[in-house]
């Protein structure tokens, strides 16, 4: 198989490329979502948002375990056979087109909102994309490098925002703990939980990581530095606004950001959003990559330039269908409760149904 | 005299040639000056004025071994490549008065062994028998000597011609380093790099490129550090190239690179012979080519062309902070221009107020947009550079006080560009000098172009995406194998200690992380021994 060719991953790199998928629009808009459902305890559902992802790396690791695969295309089809298998490989690679999709339209709306007005949506959308696509035509190590790299220099963009937090903060905006009602939480966790999608890409990374036994303790590692960083924001913007107010914002961490007086720059979000380019163009280049090499795989592609050039238009079709930021958002609600689902749903079923297969297949071997 | 021709049975193959009788009686005719019969000399020598004909550089000087006339012997070689005082002293005076040496004693006749061997003082010499390898390795510039009777033809080296003088290389100047260069010949190069590393491990392995220029191409390495496996793929990737001509390192370049769209370069090219041991003992692969000054060093990365030897020859704070301005003027040369004309044609709000009239009041009269004013600055400035490269250095000079002062002058009080934009361009060109290697400064005219284009259609938007766009880039690419872009990515930590800062040379106990190596150890270090007792 040439597509995977060159794909191998060190454990190190695993943990950056899931930072990577997991870290993006949420840095901006789930102090708000998550305000909005738990109050002042949004910490909270956070932390329990986190057992999602936690719950279907664990799935994904126990599928691997059970079945020795090369990728996440042969161990559908070793599970499910050919065209079952194909139809689970399908349906992850749509889900990640539509996740890119979406995605993509929420980070041109802040971009509209923030740096270009006047530019048409079509245009931004496609600059936009052919950079991610540029990335999700290459393989699983520049990928991995990529991540690595923005990883360190974005580091410090995370604290940007410590003075202005440290300044405005009070910490009777996080008072009182533990206010609210179990189900409440519950509910609030589902929609945290939506923060961290990206998670179920683990299930295509996962067979290149060089030393495979090494790689759920990096996607641990992985969701553990994802959830400071949310647990930071989140955490931060509370506390400033309370969080009455933090809900009344679209994109409250910028908000934070604007209160801060920087000598020389007149605005310091400015260069936060610019650095957030960086970071939020990352979950949408790996849905896209991992659709395009779900696909390429499948259909035997010889180079997965031509599967990443045929999606292209179809992302751009879905970007722009939404009329406005309202149905983007509701967009993206569903799109993570799919996630959801399919993180934990999808690596579910291929264990229940490997666990058939082998019986089926030692039946066969007992009667032959 | 004829008798002793008659007893030399040595070396004459009685089947191809005349019988030693009929050798006799040419030699007598030829005295005669008889020139109808042709003698084995006079048959090879047809051979060779045949083939060698419409050429006025070749000399065929005849003359009689040992005042023998019956041993005629003919001396082939090209006027321009040879040494005339080595070829008159050590090859045609004792060939004239050769009287036979040992064998005379013995057998009385003359072989070619005994000519190689007790005549020809020549340090390079070999015996052959085929006509086209003698004639392709005259026009290499050896000299050939034809004998009569004799089968063999004798090829020695007594190069000459003009070399260059070792210079110091004008495009890399170091105050502390060593002043000598390469020059263009191969030869004297390698022997500079053994001079300066005469470990027995380092191999200099040869072989022709260019199936007309034949170009003699040395691969060097230290066999006892370098790997295995990278030697073999330099190796092979070389001896795919096939093409007729090779005429500069750049062509050797362009086949062996991993990524040939890519703009940036993929080995790294050097004048100094300091820098070609430094990367030796790193463990990577010299290839020096003939007729070139420069040597390119494979693999290569993106932070080497972004080092000076002197970071390595001054104190570690002066290297590091040497280090660090390079780092913050690629950033200026890049990313300056494109970002003051997002800012003003973008997002002027960002800017703080009283700047932001400054650059308004002296923008007001100016027709273009900042991207225009850019375009045109840079298009003159890049053209006086160009210009500036080829002139001869006193009309450089003028033209730099023309183009730059008067030019630049004119062009600010006419309104046609506005001096906030001279002075960024001007600030974004003396920084792209500070780039210590040429082929990096030349990609970073590029890269600053293209961003400024970006700027111009998308604002800060574009700046960032064609960074990031350029980012992936650099992941993606590999040089024999070896990331380009590490130790940043992937991050490599042992590696930093020689990135931005340059810690001690003693600190560095290890060759780096990234390039495949046998003995990774670099020194042991000596101050925490001391310390130690």
């Amino acid at each position: 198989m040439e597509i995977k060719s060159g794909s191998s991953i060190t454990s190190k790199q695993l943990i950056f490329i899931m930072i990577g998928t997991m870290l993006g629009s949420g840095i901006l808009s789930l102090p708000r979502l998550a305000a909005k459902e738990a109050g002042q305890d949004a910490w909270l559902a956070v932390i329990l948002g986190s057992m999602f992802p936690l719950a279907s790396l664990s799935l994904i690791r126990l599928l691997y375990k059970k079945n020795d695969a090369a990728s996440f295309v042969e161990i559908c089809r070793k599970v499910g056979g050919r065209w079952l298998g194909s139809l689970f490989s399908i349906i992850l690679a749509l889900y990640s087109v539509l996740t890119a999709s979406v995605l993509l339209r929420v980070f041109i709306e802040v971009i509209s909102m923030f740096l270009l007005n006047d530019t048409p949506m079509l245009a931004k959308l496609v600059l936009m994309l052919s950079v991610c696509a540029y990335l999700a035509s290459t393989n699983a190590k520049v990928i991995g490098r990529l991540n690595e790299f923005l990883f360190y220099v974005l580091l410090p963009i995370v604290f940007f925002s410590l003075p202005a937090i440290v300044k405005n903060s009070d910490i009777r905006n996080l008072m009182p703990v533990l206010n609210f009602e179990v189900s409440d939480y519950a509910r609030a966790a589902l929609t945290t939980g939506f923060a961290f999608s990206g998670f179920e890409l683990y299930i295509v990374f996962h067979p290149y990581v060089l030393k495979e036994k090494e790689a759920y303790g990096a996607s641990l590692y992985a969701l553990l530095i994802t959830l400071v960083i949310y647990l930071y924001f989140v955490i931060g913007v509370i506390s400033v606004f309370g969080s009455e107010l933090t809900q009344k914002f679209t994109w409250p961490t910028l908000r934070v950001l604007a209160t801060a007086e920087v000598p020389i720059l007149e605005r310091i979000e400015f260069l936060f959003i610019q650095a957030w380019i960086g970071v939020s163009f990352r979950p949408i280049s790996i849905q896209y990559f991992c659709a395009s090499h779900i696909i390429a795989e499948l259909l035997k592609l010889k180079s997965q330039k031509w599967s990443t050039l045929g999606l292209f238009p179809v992302m751009i079709l879905i970007a722009y269908y939404p009329k406005n930021i309202f149905q983007v958002f509701k967009l993206s609600d569903y799109v993570g409760q799919i996630a959801l689902s399919i993180g934990i749903a999808l690596p579910l079923i291929l264990i229940v149904f490997g666990m058939f297969t082998v019986k089926r297949k030692a039946v066969n071997d007992e009667n032959a | 005299m004829v008798k002793r021709l008659i007893t030399s049975k040595h070396n004459i193959k009685p089947k191809k040639y005349k019988t030693i009788k009929e050798i006799a009686a040419t030699a007598h005719l030829r005295a005669d000056n008889s020139r109808k019969i042709i003698s084995p000399v006079k048959d090879k020598e047809e051979w060779f004025r045949y083939e060698l004909a419409g050429n006025g550089d070749i000399v065929f000087r005849e003359l009689f071994i040992g005042g023998n006339e019956e041993l005629d012997a003919i001396l082939i070689y090209m006027y321009g490549s040879i040494d005339k005082n080595m070829l008159n002293a050590y090859v045609i005076k004792p060939l004239m008065s050769f009287k036979g040496g040992k064998e005379k004693s013995i057998e009385g006749s003359i072989s070619y062994k005994s000519i190689m061997d007790s005549c020809l003082s020549v340090g390079t010499i070999k015996a052959v028998t085929d006509k086209d390898l003698a004639k392709n390795e005259m026009f290499e510039g050896k000299v050939i000597l034809l004998v009569n009777s004799i089968d063999q033809i004798i090829i020695m080296e007594v190069a000459g011609g003009k070399a260059r003088q070792v210079t110091e290389p004008e495009s890399e100047k170091t105050l502390r380093g060593t002043k000598e260069g390469f020059i263009e010949d191969i030869w004297n190069n390698v022997a500079v790099i053994r001079k300066t590393l005469p470990d027995p491990s380092l191999k200099v392995e040869v072989s022709k490129v260019g199936r007309r220029t034949k170009t003699s191409l040395a691969v060097v390495y230290l066999k006892s550090l370098a790997d295995d496996k990278l030697v073999k793929e330099v190796k092979s990737r070389i001896k795919k190239i096939d093409i007729d001509g090779v005429l500069a390192n750049g062509y050797i370049e362009e086949f062996i690179e991993d990524n040939p769209y890519s703009p940036f370069p993929q080995t790294q090219g050097t004048e100094k012979p300091d820098k070609v041991v430094a990367a030796l003992l790193e463990g990577r692969i010299a290839i020096f080519l003939d007729r070139t000054p420069y040597v390119l060093l494979v693999p290569a990365q993106l932070i080497q062309f972004f080092q000076a030897p002197e970071d390595y020859y001054e104190r570690p704070y002066m290297g590091t902070y040497i280090r660090l301005l390079r780092a913050i003027a690629f950033l200026v040369t890049t990313s300056a221009a494109p970002a003051y004309i997002a800012l003003t044609s973008f997002h002027p709000e960002l800017v703080p107020l009283e700047l932001l009239l400054n650059i308004a009041e002296l923008r007001k009269q100016v027709p273009f947009p900042p991207v225009v004013e850019a375009l045109i600055m840079e298009f003159v400035i890049e053209s006086l550079r160009e210009a500036g490269l080829r002139l001869p250095t006193a009309v450089a000079t003028t033209l730099g006080v023309v183009g730059g002062i008067i030019l630049g002058d004119a062009a600010v009080r006419s309104n046609l560009v506005s001096p906030a934009m001279i002075i960024v361009i001007t600030i974004t060109i003396i920084c792209n000098f500070i780039i210590p290697n040429y082929s990096m400064s030349l990609v970073i005219r590029l890269v600053r172009l293209y961003l400024i284009l970006l700027a111009a259609a998308f604002g800060a938007f574009g700046i960032t995406l064609g960074w990031l766009v350029m980012i992936i880039h650099l992941c993606k690419l590999e040089s024999f194998g070896v990331p380009y872009f590490a130790p940043l990515a992937p991050t490599r930590f042992k590696d930093l200690k020689d990135l931005y800062v340059r810690v001690p040379i003693w600190a560095m106990k290890d060759r780096p992380d990234s390039i495949p190596v046998k003995d990774k150890k670099r020194t042991v270090n000596a101050r925490e021994q001391k310390n130690g007792n």
